[in-house]
């Protein structure tokens, strides 16, 4: 165990080492803490620490895991003026991130031929898996690509992928300003092409369930959702676009020696106010666009999927929230008293202002923005409402966090048929590899009611929902 | 005079595994799976022979990998082996067998004279040609400890001794992705072995994999990232970069690297 002072609920702090700039945080109950081996992702939550301007604390939020860099489930905030930035602190899959929408229709008023219709609807509508394209459909044109990379979700909504209400149902209104499609690479802008409303492979998913519990009736009612109703949870990101946008990142920060000072190269992290820097930002906004573009896409599939099967319009799918999760955002926090603009990497974390926060919809203002966090294809998923917590600079968890590795969960499942069992449990599960599902398998992940209770003890968010899901689209 | 019931039938061979995990078509196995180095035929197991500590020597430290990009039927005309052709070897490979059969020449023992070509064979006859034909993917070969075998009849192989070697590469536990241990005698090794591991895992790289002379472990790590960039435009790619995480271990006898992937 590592060595470490409480500070608060479910708040522990690290001590600060040499090199380090500031002390870590982790933010976990004790039966968290007990139940897993951190060595490796504490030692990355000390590492993260010596970037240059980072100021507060390196963070570590209940759904820690091991990366590389970055720990999963990291956030480090930079001066934007004295600090850097890091793409390894935002992630391969940048602004992967989830988006919850609601159903006029309880779950249970649906007929088991209706669930087995929709879910194979979807399955058929939304390519998943590895290199899975939109084959057949006319591929964009690079003009189209700039303004998509540059407008984020408008450009789809344009498209007709959906209504104008959703953009203001999406974190930054579905835009990273500063976007500019000129700093991706031709190979990023390729690998990303035929890849737009695609889930991809890993751990993406389409979820379809029941609100199954309702923890502050208030927000849920100003939030239109009720027990028993039928959501729908996307969980993707900017596919290979976003990959190679932090790979192209990475090895230009390795060639002008940016990584001499760090205790681990993934770390590499340009000075923000550098030509490389600036032009990562801009490089990772355009992705972040992508990505938005590309969950509005999935969503226009699955609201096709609804009406085609159930007949309900593609506009009574209303769209409740979208985050990301592995971004950075220019944001402002208060440092010792001062207001400062910071570079706030979100590596497995979620922005979760609280009440009255100038960015959020007024309806959000009133209770905080919500937060997604999907736990595994299971037991649960939760909606929470954000706190506004300036010990985390208003962040929180991203999930449930995975406990076992591929490897283990592949070992574990061999020789079993993981549909079946899922299908006992009464979750139906597609994907177009069963390897997939065997790695994503509920057990390979922690409880997230555990991490979602230390996140509400911890004061980042508080629980309005929790989410069972029934109908699941693996990648 | 040496009595029939003297002599055994050996060969000294690499054990070695396929990324195959779906089941041969139609013929008579052939288990384990084995990459001959030398065929000494009917022969007397001399004390020179049962003892291994020479051939350690001389193969070093690190067991090759290899890929298999084309099936054989052996003989040509009238076949009744399948086989697959074992390509990208390591030099080590092949000079670690020439000192073998120097020795084993050198020792008395009659070696085939013909050229040498590295093959795997899969199955002996009855076999349907066609069927082998359609099924056939390419595939990576991987090399793990190497024996003196015995052949008893009806494709039944017992080592009389083995040598156990280092692994070319090794998947480690990571809890969010994949990673790998990778070995090589240098760096040009090292790349060759880290696109055979990722390529056993996926086997879709094969055709992606190609050799280069890195002078760093950046570029061997920028070379595998630009692979799998060209693999995921062109088809799709199910791992997504290599991490810059990982320094290079100078062992003993070989460089080793902690290989973490993105997926």
């Amino acid at each position: 165990m590592f060595d470490r002072k409480k500070i608060g609920p479910c708040a522990y702090e690290i001590p600060q080492e040499k090199g380090m700039k500031v002390p870590g945080l982790v933010i976990a109950s004790e039966e968290l803490l007990q139940e897993q081996e951190l060595t490796e992702s504490i030692n990355q939550v000390k590492n993260v620490a010596y970037l240059p301007g980072i100021v507060g604390y390196s963070i570590a939020m209940p759904d820690i895991h091991w990366g590389y860099g970055f720990p999963i489930g990291g956030v480090a905030a930079t001066d934007v003026n004295h600090g850097v930035i890091s793409p390894g602190g935002v992630g391969y899959d940048i602004n992967c991130g989830v988006r919850l929408a609601t159903a006029p229709i309880d779950f249970k008023k649906l007929s088991e031929n209706d669930k087995q219709k929709l879910i194979q609807e979807i399955y058929k509508n939304v390519p998943s898996g590895v290199g899975k394209g939109h084959v057949g459909k006319r591929p964009i044109s690079n003009h189209e690509y700039d303004e998509l990379l540059t407008m984020g979700a408008k450009w789809a909504i344009g498209e007709g992928y959906g209504f104008s209400e959703d953009l203001a149902r999406m974190e930054s209104h579905g835009v990273i300003f500063g976007a500019d499609p000129t700093k991706i690479s031709d190979t990023a802008k390729g690998r990303g092409r035929i890849q737009l409303g695609t889930i991809g492979s890993g751990n993406h998913f389409v979820e379809i369930g029941e609100i199954e519990q309702i923890f502050l009736p208030g927000i849920a009612s100003d939030w239109n959702i009720h027990q028993g109703q039928t959501y729908i949870l996307i969980h993707s990101g900017s596919r290979g676009l976003g990959h190679q946008v932090c790979q192209d990142a990475l090895d230009l920060f390795i060639q002008k020696k940016y990584d001499l000072d760090l205790p681990d190269k993934q770390l590499v992290a340009a000075p923000f106010q550098s030509k490389e820097g600036q032009d990562y930002f801009a490089a990772m906004a355009a992705a972040a666009n992508f990505a938005f573009n590309n969950r509005q896409k999935i969503l226009h599939e699955v609201r096709d999927a609804f009406y085609s099967i159930l007949k309900i319009p593609h506009g009574q799918i209303s769209l409740l929230y979208d985050v990301c999760h592995n971004i950075a955002k220019i944001e402002e926090h208060e440092v010792h008293g001062r207001m400062k603009k910071l570079c706030v990497h979100r590596k497995g974390a979620t922005r979760a202002f609280g009440p009255n926060h100038p960015e959020l919809l007024e309806s959000y203002k009133k209770t905080g923005q919500p937060v997604l966090v999907p736990g595994d294809m299971g037991r649960a998923s939760y909606l929470l409402a954000g706190l506004g917590n300036p010990l985390t600079f208003s962040s929180s968890c991203h999930g449930a966090g995975r406990a076992r590795s591929r490897i283990k969960s592949l070992k574990e499942w061999a020789n079993r048929d993981t549909v079946e069992y899922m299908r006992e449990q009464g979750v139906i599960v597609k994907a177009s590899s069963p390897k997939t599902i065997a790695e994503e398998m509920p057990d390979a992940y922690k409880d997230v009611d555990l991490v979602v209770d230390a996140t509400e003890q911890a004061g980042l968010a508080k629980k309005v929902a929790r989410l069972k899901p029934y109908l699941v689209l693996k990648g | 005079m040496t009595k029939q019931s003297e002599l055994k039938r050996l060969f000294i061979a690499w054990e070695c595994s396929t990324s195959y995990s779906e089941t041969f078509p139609r013929g008579r196995s052939i288990y384990p799976l084995h990459l001959t180095l030398a065929f000494l035929g009917d022969c007397k197991l001399t004390p020179a022979l049962a003892s291994p500590e020479f051939f350690q020597s001389a193969l070093g430290k690190i067991a090759p990998c290899g890929l298999a990009k084309k099936l054989l039927f052996l003989p040509e005309n009238i076949s009744r082996v399948v086989a697959l052709k074992i390509e990208n070897l390591p030099p080590y490979f092949f000079e670690g067998r020439q000192i073998i059969v120097q020795w084993l020449q050198e020792n008395g023992f009659s070696i085939d004279k013909r050229p040498f070509y590295p093959h795997v064979s899969l199955s002996r006859n009855p076999f349907d040609k066609e069927e082998w034909i359609q099924w056939f993917k390419e595939t990576t070969v991987i090399c793990k400890n190497l024996h003196l075998y015995e052949s008893v009849g009806n494709l039944v192989y017992e080592p009389l001794w083995s040598i156990p070697f280092t692994p070319p590469y090794e998947e480690i536990e990571h809890t969010a992705d994949f990673g790998f241990l990778i070995r090589g005698y240098d760096l040009k090794e090292l790349l060759s072995n880290a696109q055979i591991a990722l390529a056993t895992k996926f086997p879709e790289l094969i055709p992606y994999i190609t050799p280069s002379e890195p002078i760093d472990l950046n570029q061997v790590k920028l070379f595998l990232n630009k692979m799998i960039s060209k693999v995921d435009e062109e088809i799709g790619s199910p791992i997504k970069a290599i991490s810059y995480h990982g320094t290079l271990e100078k062992k003993t006898d070989f460089l080793e690297w902690e290989m973490i992937i993105d997926v």
